[in-house]
């Protein structure tokens, strides 16, 4: 896997995860564990319930692993997703659901990218 | 091979604590908790293992805040440094961690260098924390060591010159006689049940050391009408401890009343009290004063000149003739030793004879007028029995 391109695909920043983790290798293990990290499900769910709270939560703990992997975009707009959810309503906001389409949007580029990687 | 030191990470995310681990597994093992109540199940099976804990704020079942209240108030865990991991540049965040006891902050994303940076000076910062404090503390009774007592009993003093107090030290009446016969461990439990009772008595109002085997010094504020020094022989004695198991317990006090006086010179003092009533029966404290210190001060002078006054033959022997009254005849003499000093003039025996029989002198000056026994036979004295 070309792990670096991948990174430049999915507006990654390769070499600030390879600071952190050392090994080629690592990055690439940590980004193929991303497809099968449960934080985005957990977004979609809370959104879908409609909890501002939760959803807040959820966005949050996306939003760390997406930075601790530095896959830059996908990070920056659930940055924003997080921001609108950390306070108001005890509902999610419409703000917030159009916040989120960029989010799905985002994460559906950055999953299919590394799935082309992983299987070339 | 080095042994390496294990953090404990405790995180809901599984990939963000997968990347801890890899960042920190060069230098330490690591053990991965998912939320609080894990960490705390953790923490109790291996707490003597777990040099550092690494933890996020927010998590299901028990969150990082309410894992840090539970952990500060365990006497044991809450000596394990935490470092907080937060995606938070609030400041609110932070100062509400530090509240409920973390040590440290990383921010997330991890950087490595600033994560193993801050574990590695905090592990360092609590282990010489925690060799200090062994230092500082006697391992049998958790009293404080000699050298800490000093320093403890100095800040004290200085810091309080309105306040008077006292230096009371313990010895325990043929210790090591006890010791042989009970065995060391019934001499410990011994050690360990004086030292629970002076701390009970000394009731905040002091601090006590342990200096070595028997020897326990305290310095105790003294604001009672009548002097505190009898008083807190008085609660010892109370509790029969002055006679638990046949065991008597001694003390000597020293009455702090020039704070120029270094607290090692006050703790001397104490001792010598103590000292000087060692094998007196029926006394059990004895209170250091001038008069003491005459005494030792002349007793020191004597042993400083007494073997010099033997080989110059200072000592001057009057012999006192014994006669037989049915014939009148001289069939003996008793010899009675006087000490002439060039200096210091006549000295009677009694102020000599028991530094002599202290300092082994006796045996040898016995010894030597022996020898002068043989000389006064041949001057014509003839053979008399001295």
């Amino acid at each position: 896997m070309r792990v670096e391109e991948c990174y430049k695909d999915m507006g990654g920043n390769y070499q600030e995860a390879l600071g952190r983790l050392i090994s080629p290798a690592l990055v690439e293990k940590f980004i193929i564990k991303f497809l099968d990290d449960g934080s985005y499900e957990a977004l979609c769910r809370q959104m879908n319930a409609g909890v501002r709270e939760d959803a807040f939560k959820a966005a949050h703990t996306l939003k760390g692993v997406c930075a601790n992997l530095s896959i830059t975009k996908l990070c920056g707009s659930v940055s924003e997703l997080t921001e609108e959810l950390r306070s108001g309503d005890a509902e999610v906001s419409d703000r917030a659901r159009e916040l989120f389409e960029s989010v799905r949007k985002d994460y559906n580029m950055t999953v299919s990218t590394i799935r082309s990687y992983a299987s070339v | 091979m080095s042994y390496k030191k294990t953090v404990l990470i405790v995180e809901d995310e599984a990939l963000n604590r997968e990347i801890l681990s890899v960042i920190l597994s060069d230098t330490y093992e690591t053990i991965e908790a998912e939320n609080g109540m894990d960490a705390l199940e953790i923490l109790r099976a291996h707490k003597n293992d777990i040099s550092l804990i690494l933890l996020d704020l927010f998590m299901p079942v028990m969150d990082g805040y309410s894992f840090l209240d539970v952990l500060m108030r365990d006497k044991e865990l809450s000596l394990i440094p935490v470092i907080v991991t937060t995606q938070e540049s609030a400041n609110r965040v932070e100062v509400d961690a530090l509240k409920h006891g973390a040590t440290e902050f990383v921010p997330k994303p991890y950087n490595r260098d600033v994560i193993l940076n801050r574990v590695a000076r905090l592990i360092k910062f609590r282990e010489t924390a925690a060799f200090i404090n062994q230092m500082n503390t006697d391992r049998l009774t958790g009293l404080m060591s000699k050298d800490y007592f000093y320093v403890k009993a100095d800040e004290m003093i200085t810091q309080n010159p309105d306040k008077e107090y006292v230096i009371v030290c313990t010895d325990i009446e043929d210790f090591n006689l006890y010791n042989d016969i009970f065995g060391y461990e019934e001499g410990d439990r011994l050690l360990v049940k004086l030292s629970k009772q002076i701390r009970e008595n000394l009731e905040g109002r002091g601090i006590c050391g342990r200096f070595q085997a028997d020897k326990f010094v305290c310095l105790v504020e003294s604001d009672y009408e009548r002097s505190s020094r009898e008083k807190f022989v008085e609660l010892l004695s109370k509790d029969q401890i002055f006679t638990f198991k046949n065991v008597r317990i001694k003390w000597g006090i020293y009455e702090v009343d020039d704070s120029d006086i270094s607290v090692e010179k006050m703790c001397d003092r104490a001792q010598l009290a103590v000292q000087s009533i060692k094998g007196i029966y029926g006394k059990y404290y004895h209170v250091y004063d001038d008069a003491l210190r005459e005494a030792l001060v002349k007793e020191k002078r004597i042993t400083d000149a007494m073997m010099g006054a033997l080989l110059d033959e200072q000592f001057v022997v009057y012999l006192q003739p014994k006669y037989n009254l049915t014939d009148n005849s001289m069939n003996g003499a008793e010899a009675l030793v006087r000490w002439k000093h060039p200096e210091w003039g006549m000295i009677p025996p009694g102020e000599f004879i028991p530094v002599f029989e202290k300092n082994a002198l006796y045996s040898i000056s016995t010894v030597m007028y022996g020898r002068r026994h043989a000389r006064l036979s041949r001057v014509g004295l003839g053979m008399v029995s001295l």
